[in-house]
């Protein structure tokens, strides 16, 4: 479907009307939505895979998706909830696949990933990698995506004493592992 | 999330600090890409189905019109039966059949 805006508009046009544009089947709308949203569903892509092409091509499916049954979507308003739901949903048909891998011991390579102007700093994502995919998941959905344990529930359909405990013992795990390393959280 | 007793700020921040800046391109580009991609796919699929089913229906119209013709052949045949003596019959036989299993049925 052509667009009913110009690039230009699209970039300065509000996120209700973009979404609602999108939609309606407007594919320039849909791709003006992706580049707000991209950062956020690629960096939560990559604190879970890791690996930055697998994230980027599990961002994709993504949007994919998301283009796909756009029509069922409601309301603009709901758009970031729904978003976030094929996240989770991508990521754990990714887990069930068998292709995330759980790192048990660091490789010494991967500790200086990031190389700062003045330090080398362990990468949180090496930290991450050597949590349980389902304890990455919660802890990522807590301190990346900002969630509560009731909505990490709603979304995951973990029961909430699972959540709790993800959260905690991965959070626990991450902050030794980055001390292991030389660096506070 | 903050709310929680258990809640590292100090974690939550660095999280924050990790994958700051994601540029845009050419990753918007390549996902539309995916996306046109698989529309013309769809597109293709569905006209491939159409094409098909004609295909289907062209080559098999002499079985179905025959089939037609055996059918209204067979329904005419039957009609006739039915509306004969022993059609009344055995319909009068079914109905009184369908009365009695609903009476026992209702008890």
């Amino acid at each position: 479907m052509e667009s009913r805006l110009a690039v230009a508009e699209l970039r300065q046009a509000p996120d209700p009307l973009v979404i609602a544009l999108a939609c309606a089947g407007d594919r320039s709308a849909f791709a003006e939505v992706m580049r707000r949203r991209q950062a956020r569903v690629r960096k939560f892509m990559y604190h879970l895979c890791r690996q930055t092409a697998l994230g980027d091509d599990l961002a994709q499916q993504v949007f994919l998706k998301a283009w796909r049954s756009l029509s069922q979507l409601r309301a603009a308003a709901a758009f970031d909830g729904w978003l976030k739901r094929i996240m989770v949903s991508t990521w754990l048909e990714e887990v069930r696949r068998g292709k995330v891998e759980t790192t048990s011991a660091i490789d010494p390579a991967d500790v200086a990933v990031h190389h700062d102007t003045t330090t080398e700093r362990m990468d949180l994502d090496v930290a991450l990698a050597t949590l349980q995919p389902d304890m990455r998941l919660c802890v990522v959905l807590a301190y990346s995506e900002g969630l509560s344990h009731p909505e990490i529930v709603t979304l995951t359909g973990m029961p909430l004493g699972t959540v709790k405990s993800h959260i905690t013992r991965g959070a626990a795990r991450l902050r030794e592992v980055l001390s292991d390393y030389g660096e506070r959280s | 999330m903050t709310g929680h007793e258990d809640f590292d700020a100090l974690l939550k921040a660095r999280f924050d600090r990790e994958h700051q800046h994601v540029p845009a391109d050419p990753f918007v580009a390549n996902a539309m890409h995916r996306i046109r991609a698989e529309q013309r796919l769809q597109v293709g699929v569905r006209m491939g189905l159409y094409a098909a089913a004609l295909i289907a229906a062209i080559v098999a119209s002499p079985w179905l019109i025959a089939g037609a013709a055996r059918l209204n052949a067979a329904l005419a045949s039957s009609l006739v039966w039915a509306a004969g003596l022993p059609g009344v019959w055995v319909v009068g036989v079914l109905a009184v059949g369908v009365l009695v299993v609903q009476r026992v049925r209702s008890r």
